[in-house]
């Protein structure tokens, strides 16, 4: 005789397993559709502050590169600079998921966006004609 | 002093809030029962992008119809009978095919442990899910999935207790059957 034969057991199992089952989660959008759907705007301070520390953080940026006198600056921390290169591309990668969640909505993450974005303008700015005299 | 909104916040507090056009409560309630929502309608559909759709359109309608909710009863009910209405309605205009779907068990290994592992895996119990006709399959969820009492169940399903106990039994029952199926006559 099985276990399955003894209702009693199996329905203990059963209650078990069913407590157990996995938890669904609809798409990341769901509650802003939602939202969206019943009159709720999305917040635009939140958009205005990531375009205003976006704007500060990359005039900040530009305005060091070009103090930095890069050509007084030894080679080898030239090439530390350079390495920088996955830190940036980690950036520009947290800026293009950030833009895939501006674009469903969540514009809380446009702080990130900010930040990878000056970490993209960051690498343009590295004027890499003055980079390459030096080494 | 107002008392300010957080996710430990009672469903009633929400609601009232919600009432008076709060973002941030709908959020939270949003938050708090999406999933089970979404997982119960999905679970009772089998189809993935009918149940987002249709999950959104409950919280829509239950949200612009709060006022008519009484609030001295629980809310949780409430919201899954919005669900179920939902799914009957999307059954009905879609004439989904609802109907027990046939599974096949693995065979039964030598070691009885065994087999009560394995034929009781949670992967398992969702495919047996999907093979109880429909008011079966619904009663199970609320009272095992969901853990509501056979009052709230009654509440939702508009049935009364005894006969979502006869349900949920003959549920178990028919389980059980497919779980240990009668050996075949030589």
């Amino acid at each position: 005789m099985t276990r399955f034969d003894d209702p009693q057991e199996f329905d203990a199992l059963l209650a078990k397993s069913m407590a157990c089952l996995p938890v669904l989660t609809p798409s990341a959008n769901f509650d802003m559709a939602v939202l969206n759907a019943l009159g709720f705007k999305p917040r635009t301070h939140w958009a205005a502050a990531g375009v205003l520390l976006c704007a500060a953080y990359a005039a900040a940026v530009g305005i060091l590169i070009h103090i930095i006198p890069w050509d007084l600056i030894p080679g080898s921390a030239l090439h530390l600079l350079l390495s920088v290169r996955p830190v940036i591309e980690i950036g520009v990668r947290v800026l293009h998921i950030s833009l895939s969640q501006l674009a469903l909505g969540s514009l809380p993450f446009l702080v990130p966006a900010a930040g990878a974005l000056s970490l993209a303008l960051m690498s343009a700015a590295l004027r890499p004609q003055s980079v390459r005299n030096s080494l | 002093m107002s008392n300010p909104l957080s996710p430990d916040c009672d469903d009633a507090i929400l609601v009232r809030a919600c009432l008076n056009g709060e973002r941030d409560a709908h959020a939270l309630l949003l938050a708090r029962y999406r999933d089970r929502i979404y997982g119960f309608i999905l679970r009772m559909l089998r189809d993935r992008g009918a149940a987002e759709d249709l999950a959104q359109e409950v919280f829509i309608k239950a949200f612009r119809s709060l006022s008519s909710y009484d609030q001295e009863r629980p809310f949780i009910p409430w919201l899954f009978r919005i669900a179920r209405n939902a799914v009957i309605d999307y059954t009905r205009k879609r004439k989904a095919d609802i109907d027990p779907i046939e599974f096949d068990l693995p065979d039964a290994s030598p070691s009885v442990e065994d087999v009560v592992a394995s034929k009781l895996e949670v992967e398992l119990v969702e495919k047996m899910l999907g093979a109880l006709p429909f008011d079966f399959r619904e009663a199970l969820l609320l009272h095992l999935g969901e853990g509501l009492g056979y009052a709230e169940m009654s509440e939702v399903l508009g049935v009364p207790v005894g006969t979502l106990k006869a349900r949920v039994s003959r549920a178990r029952e028919m389980l059980r059957k497919k779980c240990n199926p009668e050996p075949e006559s030589p």
